[in-house]
């Protein structure tokens, strides 16, 4: 799913990194130091999950989860992607620090979308939460999968056909996502039903 | 006659030898058509032979690439320690501005 050194323009690859700074220090700004455990867990889980291959046909994918991030972080989910992706291209040479803001706008962006999904929508039932966690997970990797191609596209590709692409090779992570976020998300109801209530603000309170 | 026999049977035996066992061997040996299909199908079946050991060799490189540049344990272990001791020090720094502002 990482874009590599020199797949984007330069125009879009300084654009995106000028973006993705700036939702970073909104997300730095709206990160309690009391949430910072929290946070490092999270990003952990989600420097860890890129090593976990799904063989599929000639080439494999990986997961993200990018919406379990989201849904437990809220809008701390971007801070803990950028510093899981920037391990992530240090340590094993996924993506490239040039391309390091669009990696982080195309799993990011999704991740901000999840957890406010999940903060208005997850109701009060159990059932209910679990099925918004899962629809969550599926749902934020899919829309990573076409900011992908919507990126790749800026690169001179065909939209339609990287898009094609991008979201079949990505189904199976799709359906194993929403099946791990949902089962995540049942598993804190039992035992730690107070980790889902992160308040999504977008301002800060005057 | 006696006299001649012994050359005659000499000049028979050479004339068999010289002349008519190459003919013999000629009839017995396959027509030129088919003489040049044996090395071309032996040659297809060579080239073959050679395309799948080349895609072997080509699968076993892309193995040994991917595995060789797959991350092992120990930087999975550094991302571990960097993402947990930041956030130790970034806990650290905020605990001890609340105590000064105190």
């Amino acid at each position: 799913m990482h874009i590599s050194d020199g797949v984007l323009p330069t125009a879009v690859a300084l654009g995106t990194s000028a973006v993705s700074a700036g939702i970073l220090l909104w997300s730095l700004r709206r990160t309690p130091a009391d949430d910072l455990p929290k946070v490092a867990v999270l990003t952990s889980a989600f420097f860890v999950a890129s090593l976990i291959h799904l063989p599929f046909g000639p080439t494999s994918v990986h997961l993200l989860i990018p919406g379990l991030v989201g849904a437990l972080l809220g809008p701390s989910a971007f801070l803990a992607i950028a510093l899981g992706l920037v391990l992530q291209c240090l340590l094993f040479q996924f993506g490239g620090l040039t391309a390091l803001g669009a990696n982080l706008l195309m799993i990011g962006l999704p991740a901000l979308l999840a957890g406010l999904v999940f903060y208005h929508f997850k109701g009060r039932t159990k059932k209910q939460r679990i099925l918004v966690g899962a629809l969550c997970g599926g749902g934020a990797t899919f829309f990573s999968a076409l900011i992908l191609a919507l990126l790749l596209a800026s690169g001179g590709e065909d939209f339609i056909g990287v898009a094609k692409l991008a979201l079949i090779a990505h189904i199976p992570v799709v359906l194993i996502e929403a099946g791990v976020s949902g089962m995540v998300i049942s598993f804190l109801l039992k035992v730690k039903p107070e980790l889902l209530d992160i308040p999504f603000v977008l301002k800060e309170k005057a | 006659m006696t006299v001649f026999r012994r050359p005659l049977s000499l000049l028979l035996l050479i004339f068999f030898l010289f002349w008519v066992s190459p003919l013999l061997t000629l009839a017995q040996e396959t027509p030129p058509q088919m003489e040049a299909m044996a090395p071309m199908e032996l040659l297809q079946q060579k080239n073959q032979q050679l395309h799948q050991q080349l895609r072997d060799a080509r699968r076993e490189i892309a193995q040994i690439r991917t595995e060789g540049s797959a991350p092992g344990w120990q930087e999975v272990v550094t991302g571990l320690g960097i993402i947990f001791g930041l956030s130790g020090v970034v806990m650290m720094v905020t605990a001890r501005w609340r105590l000064t502002r105190r």
